[in-house]
Parts: C-alpha cells; structure tokens; sequence
C-alpha cells in the first residue's frame, strides 16, 4: 500500500516537474508602441456644382444666364452679361468637399486674390460686388450675404492656380466661410460637402467690361 | 352787364385753375434703382489665430536630433499643420444701364460694420436723379408691406426700422426708413432738366438682442415725374 503511495506520489511530482520545465521555456512579455497619426486633410472644389446653376434676377434684359466661360461641373463662375446698378443671385456657384481624418474637424476660408480686374477698364472692388450664402432654394439676390475681402496676404501662382500664402496668424477670421467640427471619415464618400450661392450687387457706377477675379479657399486643420 | 361778364370771368378762371392741377398731370414712374447694405454686428473685437499654426509657431519643431532618437513623445499634434488651397475663377461681362442717365446709386460705404447702440455712416451712398420733368425720387424698404416679416435691420411694418437716412442738404434729421412697401416716402426733389447727387447718410441702431452676425438691408429708390 505505502508502495502504491509512493509509485502514485512519484508521478504527482514528476507531472509538477515537467509542467514547471515548459513554463521556464514560454517567452511572456510585453512591447509599449506609441505613434502621431498623421493628419490628413484635403479639398476639392467644384464650380457650377448641379442642374440650375447660373445667375438670376437684375432687369428683364438681357435675360440672366451663365456666361460662355461656365460649364457643368466645372469652368467659371460666369455671371455673364450683367448691368451696371442691379443685384444678382448666381445659383450653386462653388461647392467645397473636404476630406479629414482629424477628430476636431476643420475650417474652410475664402478670400480674393484681388478685386475684379479688366483688361480694358481697370480694377473694381470685390468687397462691395460679390458675396456669398451657404446654397438654398430660398436665396434670392437680395438676401443675406457676406462679402469676399480682397486677400492682403501674398499672392501666388496666376489664373486657376492662384494661391495665397498666409503667415503665422493664418487666414483672418473675416474669411471664415465654414466651421466642420469633427473627422469626415464615415461620411459618404469620407467627405463633408457645402454648397454655395454667389450674389453679386453691381454698383451703378461700375464700369462696362469684362471683370474677372480668383477666389481662393484654404482649408485648415483643427 | 360788363360787371356781370367780369364776374363770370372771373369765375371760370377760379374754376380752371382749381381744376387744372389734376386735370394737367400726375406723378408717374420712371425708373427704380436698388441699393443693398450689409451690416455686420460685431460686439467686440475679435481676436483670433488658428490654433494649429499659432501654436506650430509657439512650439517649434524639434531639431533633427530630437527626430533622430525617434522619441515621438517629442512631438506634439501642433506639429502637423495640415493646409490646401483651391481657387474658384469668377467673371462678369458689365453692361451699361440705359436708364442711369435718370436714376443711379453710387455706393461708397454700403459694408457698415456696426457696435450695439447707434453708429452712423456719412454717405453711405449717393443717389443721383434726372429728369426732363418736374421730379421727385421715392425710398422704401426693398420686399416690405404691411404684412411682411423681414428681418433686422429695417423688419417691417408696423415695426420700426432700425436703419435710418438722412438726405445731406435736403432733412436735416434721421428718419427710419419706410417699411410698408410702395410708394414710400419723399427723399428729394428736382426741376425739370436738372440733375441732382445726393448723398444719403445712414444711421444704424443696433439693439442687445441682436446676435452678432450678417445682415442685409435693400432700399429701393423710386423716381418719378410729373406730366
């Protein structure tokens, strides 16, 4: 009996050994990996954005409609032939889609690179002539709207690749056209979209020519 | 019978001249013209810097140093200042407006950035009128009637309007602006054959419950001449 003890006790301890031997050869540990996701950020920007675009309002002629230089999706934001004194609303002008991966969103500004320029008649201010309004069935050339400044950062490039480079301070606050607050991943597409409505209100003074102007949009992490 | 005749004479000329004012002519439309102002409330300075770049220029990069010891606890998020730029080309083809010659604004200040209280604005704009005719040019509130709901700053009737005018060397005191639609009322007046520039100065009362922001306000002017 203290026989059979013994035998039974052997394989007890001997089961305990082997067990001990493997742990001691099982690497356990851990690795502490710290990293900055990058910031991603993107803009595109779409002229003449859906069916309707196109100018609406001053008198009854000439007739308001996209000028030569606009195209679906695409090309100018042409006013085409407007008259001195009168308001105009030009529909789905510009819409801006950003893309992010920034938790804290992003803000969109615009600004002039300069005021209306003509080739025969000089320069006319932007400030006073063309504004804009987030898109809306509603928007009429009078409504609501804010104006574009003329930029007084540096302005580079020429035509439609104008940019502005700001300094340290960034774009001023007055060019704030859009405050996204959150990432746009998950959204369709991975973007937020906005739409907008140029107003144009002519001053009777202004002068007869052919005027064209780059608005410049920055979007700006947050 | 000549004192007689004398008598009825002078009877049918009262009786003309009684009844020729209305019988001669009445004021008629010539031409409309609009004017657009933007208003911006703002209740105190605004002192902003986006933060990513601001504090990029607070926390400077590391050295290369730092970057090589590839500590990234070194870094901070200000570091990634993410920007992109697009452009949007916009042109008009201006034409002239063949009824200027009677009736024209010429905008000189119509971006009126405004405090809470009163603030005024000296000729804002100017209104420039003409006519072969005896003629005086109207203002109403673009849009208002007697059953409207416009907005601040001008509303509607039977509201006051918080923007008022004053016609530089014609009233010599501000009045609201008329918020019940046509016909409005009487800025300024003109002989026939001469032109007239004047400028309209405006004045602005912003109240406490008004939220900082954009608003807009059109007035029509309305000339019209006698025939």
């Amino acid at each position: 009996m203290n026989a059979k003890r013994g035998i039974l006790a052997s394989f007890i301890v001997a089961a305990l050994l082997a067990t001990t031997a493997g742990a001691g050869r099982a690497a356990v540990g851990s690795v502490k990996a710290t990293w900055k996701t990058a910031v991603i950020i993107s803009m595109s920007l779409t002229p003449n954005f859906q069916t309707g675009y196109g100018p609406t309002g001053g008198p009854a002629s000439p007739t308001p409609a996209p000028g030569p230089s606009a195209a679906p999706s695409g090309g100018y934001v042409d006013f085409g032939k407007v008259v001195q004194g009168y308001n105009y609303l030009y529909r789905d002008a510009a819409q801006v889609s950003v893309l992010t991966n920034d938790s804290s969103g992003f803000q969109v500004f615009a600004e002039g690179s300069s005021d209306f320029q003509s080739v025969s008649n000089g320069t006319w201010p932007i400030g006073t002539t063309l504004f804009w309004l987030p898109t809306n069935t509603s928007n009429t050339p009078f409504s609501a709207a804010v104006p574009f400044e003329k930029t007084s950062a540096m302005v580079t490039g020429s035509g439609t690749s104008t940019g502005i480079t700001y300094g340290a301070g960034g774009p001023p606050s007055s060019a704030l056209i859009w405050a996204y607050p959150s990432s746009t991943v998950g959204l369709s597409g991975n973007m937020a979209n906005q739409g907008y409505d140029y107003q144009l209100r002519l001053s009777g003074s202004a002068p007869v020519a052919q005027f064209t102007v780059y608005v410049v949009y920055t979007v700006v992490a947050t | 019978m000549k004192r007689l005749s004398l008598i009825l004479s002078l009877i049918v000329a009262a009786g003309v001249v009684a009844w020729t004012p209305a019988m001669a002519g009445s004021w008629r439309d010539l031409t409309q013209k609009t004017v657009s102002v933007t208003v911006t409330v703002t209740p105190s300075p605004i002192v902003y810097v986006p933060r990513t770049v601001a504090q990029a220029v607070r926390h400077p990069a590391p050295h290369p140093e730092v970057f090589a010891r590839l500590n990234p606890a070194l870094l901070s998020a200000y570091h990634m200042v993410a920007v992109t730029q697009g452009t949007v080309p916009v042109t008009m083809n201006v034409q002239a407006d063949p009824t200027s010659m009677y009736l024209h604004i010429i905008s000189n200040n119509t971006i009126l950035n405004a405090g809470y209280g009163a603030n005024t604005y000296a000729c804002a704009y100017s209104v420039y009128a003409f006519s072969p005719y005896l003629w005086r040019v109207m203002d109403w509130v673009y849009g208002s009637s007697t059953s409207g709901s416009l907005p601040f700053p001008t509303f509607n009737y039977s509201l006051k309007s918080d923007l008022a005018w004053l016609a530089e060397t014609v009233t010599t005191t501000y009045a609201p602006f008329v918020n019940s639609g046509s016909p409005g009322e009487q800025v300024f007046t003109g002989a026939a054959n001469t032109n007239r520039t004047i400028c309209i100065d405006l004045q602005l009362t912003v109240p406490s419950n008004i939220p900082a922001g954009t608003y807009s306000a059109t007035i029509t002017y309305d000339l019209q001449f006698y025939y």
